[in-house]
């Protein structure tokens, strides 16, 4: 009896235990007063007078500061001129630029992996791949041992072994280390001759040399190779570089190997086992997706001081800061189910903004264990009903009404309109009874050039009439629109009102009424006469690849009068290709009923232990900062109104695209003007109406559609076979 | 330590899906006026009546007639396991190939002049659920009613014909009264059984399956999925008290049957 006490008594006590430390709000984060870490900053280079823009081509630690050369082109096509410039910045932070006419003479031309690297010993040596009069590859290595005055050309059997130099590294006895696009690693001695295969690398992992040591990534990706040319030995150092990333390495004075790659920089000392990661690349921009390390380079000091330049030559100075929060004393965790360029740029200026704060982003469908969607929402509800969901939410393709209606998201209003003005048309169209949930962080529109009457893409029923009612062209091509794509393309923009149960009927009839007027078969593609040979397979893949191409390929030849299609960006490729259609070829620019597409739905969890810091995240999304910086891959209009006319006015020449419809017809799109990007911009103003995106209940309902367009069901069935799924679907 | 998330389930069924306004039993008419959920209670109720009865009835006689084959008894027990130990990947891979419009048994359609038909997304998605589950389960059964039938002392039947009894009047008066305690824990095993058939059905055709096998299980996934555990709850509270119902019947059932035989 005693004992059975002493157990219930442990049971309780074990209960109450658990419960406390269950009931520990997630807010409640220890305080580290620690201070001191390194810190990300953003360096601009001068561009040089008469250069629209230029390319890094290399960057190294001198004694008086850091030097990057650059590239830049300009002239015509057939008269390119190229031009070569060194800016150095000192330690006081003054920038200083010259002309660097030896490059001009080594590289007239420009060239292939252009690459310029200097040795502890001041030697400048430069490599770049170009095509002899026979189109075949060869590598060059200029030297120069007067910091530019004169240089020479390696001329050794080695050169000519490598398929193209990706990466170059001196040793300190003039032998020089080679990395190829195949990933091979070899021993050039002074003159360029072979002196020894060292073995491979992964070809993006980049190369460095310091005295009688060689570091390549190893081909697995997962340890940071060192040789040791005084034997033969080689020694792993191992770390997880992440999958397909690019990644570049460099020794410092003391033997210190640095490497910077998408999870952080590190190093590693000569004597040491372990790599140190000093920099988190989630909170900065090496963890960007479209981040593309190209170069790295060490500055001795008291504490090392990084540098590190992207592909599109963004430049970041990694430097220890004293005042900085050592370890950030706050998590902020933010979901998404798919990636967000927005958020990963939001991460990084909100970790320059606040350093007490670390930004945790979740992206489901990154996440290990091959899940569906239905299983990433499912955990993630569980965390919400557990009272530990991340503490801002990217709604895209979650059930955002359920979660309004439960009570899930806290009301934004007021964060809305502390932040930067934003449109207000779009967040009208979030607004319930005056309270904001969620406010899109971008948008894309559906849009359609057509030489008929603009209206007629209204409404479902307005299209309809005029496919019916036109002579000649029919208003969208059967090349582009098979019964599929075409039931694919009326429910993405016309299927609003059949999603929520209404009118199942009417909408089976235009779409039929549509079909029937244009043509349409099972196939895609039908009557695509292309001037090159591709099989049937390859043509079908190519045409659900791109969609667009068909339907330029009818609208350009006069057999329709319209296309339809979407648009996220002034440097989109159907924005680019549809603008200049509609120039080169005659047609109007118009809206789909004032529809758009939301990127990016942010919404904020009331119950977040830091809802205060998560709102200040959102308003950092929603700021001109990040909206301004929107990069190719947000692929949508910004929703800050700043932003938007900042990249309205903005005129580019570095972005084309191109169709070949056939021998006589083509499609060159560049930059839109400036009437189209004047009408693009107010059918973004005017944009009222949220299209919904429910990829589950489209797939469900297409067949559907689809059995009643090719006649195999009738009208009645297919409707009674649309109402059953939507029954289904919208009673539960 | 089943009981606390038990009675969390029942607090949850009378409050708001984040659980922090008591709504009485609001949550219970939700449920009880929704229509998808008359579907699912509708199409799970039929897939019990037929299938349990079924795969009961078969895998005794099939027992019953093994019991006598003493030949290749342990080598056929084993194979009857077998459908147990495939996974439902694979089972499902086995049911897309022979059933999809595309399938084995459209081929054979067609090669005998008839349309194809698309099995699972069609009325007859639901016959394809009840073999689906028959094959899985029915090796099982006829194990656990071998090891019944084994049980039963030998000398029942011998007697019993000396007395002059018929094989169908000792299977009547010997076998099944002898049966009770396997009889309850057969039927109840069939029971459970029968809602793990929902993974097969999920990942045949998804959270919308046809209309004809549309489960409670589906709508309770698709519920958790929209959040609404509030519906969850109280749709869990309503199951369980008819399971608890329907093992008490079986319990009695079996008590009585066993007395009056």
């Amino acid at each position: 009896m005693h004992l059975k006490k002493i157990i219930a008594t442990f049971l309780v006590f074990t209960l109450l235990l658990s419960c406390y430390a269950c009931s520990k709000p997630s807010g409640q984060r220890a305080s580290i007063e620690s201070k001191g870490r390194y810190m990300e900053d953003k360096i601009s280079l001068p561009l040089p007078d008469d250069a629209t823009q230029q390319a890094l081509i290399g960057m190294n630690a001198t004694a008086n500061g850091m030097e990057y050369f650059t590239m830049s082109s300009s002239g015509t096509e057939g008269s390119y001129h190229t031009f070569y410039y060194r800016h150095t910045i000192a330690d006081d932070g003054s920038i200083s630029t010259t002309p660097e006419k030896w490059l001009e003479d080594c590289a007239p031309q420009s060239g292939n992996q252009l690459s310029l690297v200097r040795a502890a010993d001041g030697t400048l040596y430069f490599t770049f791949g170009d095509y002899d009069e026979n189109s075949k590859a060869q590598n060059h290595i200029f030297i120069s041992r007067d910091d530019g005055q004169t240089c020479f050309e390696l001329k050794g059997n080695g050169i000519g072994v490598c398929s193209m130099i990706v990466a170059l590294a001196p040793l300190d006895d003039g032998r020089i280390a080679v990395q190829d696009m195949d990933g091979s690693v070899l021993l050039l001695d002074a003159e360029g001759n072979l002196a020894d295969e060292l073995g491979a690398g992964a070809y993006n992992g980049g190369i460095a040399a310091y005295e009688n040591k060689v570091a390549v990534l190893a081909p697995s990706g997962k340890a940071v190779r060192v040789y040791d040319l005084t034997g033969s030995e080689s020694v792993d150092w191992d770390i997880d570089i992440p999958e397909d990333s690019a990644s570049k390495m460099e020794f410092s004075d003391d033997g210190t190997l640095y490497l910077a790659c998408p999870s952080g920089l590190y190093s590693h000392t000569p004597d040491g086992t372990i790599w140190e990661i000093f920099v988190d690349g989630d909170t900065t921009n090496l963890g960007i997706p479209s981040f593309y390390i190209s170069y790295l380079a060490v500055i001795r000091g008291e504490k090392d001081v990084i540098y590190v330049a992207d592909y599109e030559d963004g430049l970041y100075r990694y430097a220890y800061d004293p005042e900085a929060a050592q370890i950030a004393s706050m998590e902020l965790d933010v979901f998404s189910l798919v990636e967000n360029d927005m958020v990963r740029h939001a991460m990084v200026a909100f970790n320059r903004q606040r350093s007490d704060v670390k930004v945790k982003y979740t992206v489901a469908s990154d996440l290990a264990g091959g899940g569906t969607n239905a299983d990433y929402i499912k955990a993630l509800n569980t965390g919400l009903l557990a009272g530990d969901g991340p503490d801002v939410i990217i709604l895209d393709g979650l059930p955002l009404d359920s979660y309004i209606e439960k009570g899930v998201l806290a009301d934004i209003g007021e964060v809305v309109s502390s932040a930067d003005a934003m449109l207000p048309n779009i967040r009208q169209a979030y607004e319930e009874n005056g309270v904001l949930y969620a406010i899109p962080l971008g948008i894309r529109l559906p849009v359609a050039i057509t030489k008929g009457d603009v209206n007629a893409f209204a409404s479902l029923s307005a299209l309809a009439d005029a496919a019916e009612a036109t002579t000649g062209a029919d208003v969208l091509s059967s090349i582009a629109y098979s019964y599929e794509t075409l039931s694919t393309m009326l429910l993405e923009n016309y299927g609003d009102a059949l999603y929520s149960g209404d009118d199942v009927k009417a909408f089976l009839q235009g779409a039929k009424r549509i079909s029937d007027s244009i043509g349409s078969t099972e196939a895609l593609g039908e009557g695509l006469d292309l001037s090159f040979q591709i099989s049937e397979d390859e043509l079908h893949e190519m045409l659900l690849a791109d969609q667009f191409f068909p339907q330029i390929y009818a609208y350009v030849l006069g057999k329709a009068q319209s296309t339809i299609f979407d648009i996220g960006g002034l440097d989109d490729s159907a924005c680019m290709a549809g603008t200049s259609v509609a120039e080169q070829y005659g047609g109007s620019l118009c809206g789909i009923g004032g529809r758009f597409m939301a990127v990016g739905l942010a919404g904020v969890n009331k119950a977040s232990g830091e809802l205060e810091t998560a709102k200040d995240f959102l308003r950092m999304l929603l700021s001109l900062e990040i909206q301004g910086s929107q990069s190719y891959r947000s692929r949508c209009f910004p929703v800050n109104q700043e932003a938007l006319a900042s990249l309205f006015a903005k005129e580019s020449s570095n972005c084309s695209t191109g169709y070949h419809v056939d021998d006589e017809h083509e499609v060159y799109g560049e930059w839109p003007s400036a009437p189209m990007r004047a009408q693009i911009m107010r059918m973004i103003e005017q944009a009222n109406t949220p299209m919904t995106d429910n990829a589950e209940l489209k797939g469900m309902l297409l067949p559907a559609i689809v059995s009643y367009l090719d006649g195999s069901r009738t009208l009645d069935e297919a409707a009674e076979a649309v109402t059953s799924v939507l029954s289904t679907y919208l009673l539960e | 330590m089943a009981v606390i998330p038990t009675l969390d389930v029942v607090r949850r069924s009378l409050f708001s899906a984040m659980g922090n306004k008591f709504v009485g039993l609001e949550n219970f008419a939700s449920v009880l006026t929704n229509e998808s959920f008359f579907l699912a209670v509708k199409n799970t109720g039929r897939f019990l009546l037929l299938c349990i009865p079924l795969l009961l009835t078969l895998s005794l006689l099939t027992a019953s007639l093994l019991m006598r084959q003493r030949w290749c008894q342990s080598l056929l027990k084993t194979t009857y396991l077998l459908p147990m130990v495939i996974p439902v990947t694979s089972v499902v891979l086995i049911i897309q190939a022979v059933f999809s419009k595309n399938g084995l048994l459209s081929a054979l359609c067609t090669l005998f002049g008839k349309t194809p038909v698309d099995w699972l997304n069609s009325e007859y998605a639901f016959f394809v659920l009840v073999l689906c589950y028959l094959w899985k389960n029915f090796g099982y059964n006829v194990v656990l009613w071998m090891a019944g039938l084994s049980a039963i002392p030998n000398e029942l039947y011998e007697a019993a014909r000396i007395d002059g009894a018929n094989e169908w009047q000792c299977f009547l008066h010997i076998t099944l009264p002898q049966l009770k305690p396997t009889v309850f824990m057969t039927t109840v095993l069939a029971l459970i059984n029968s809602f793990k058939v929902f993974r097969e059905a999920y990942l045949v055709a998804g959270r919308y399956p046809h209309n004809s096998i549309y489960m409670l299980q589906h709508i309770l996934s698709n519920w958790f999925t929209n959040l609404d555990m509030q519906k969850i709850s109280a749709a869990a509270v309503l199951l369980m008290a008819a399971i608890c119902l329907a093992v008490f019947f079986i319990a009695r059932l079996s008590a009585r049957k066993g007395e009056s035989l």
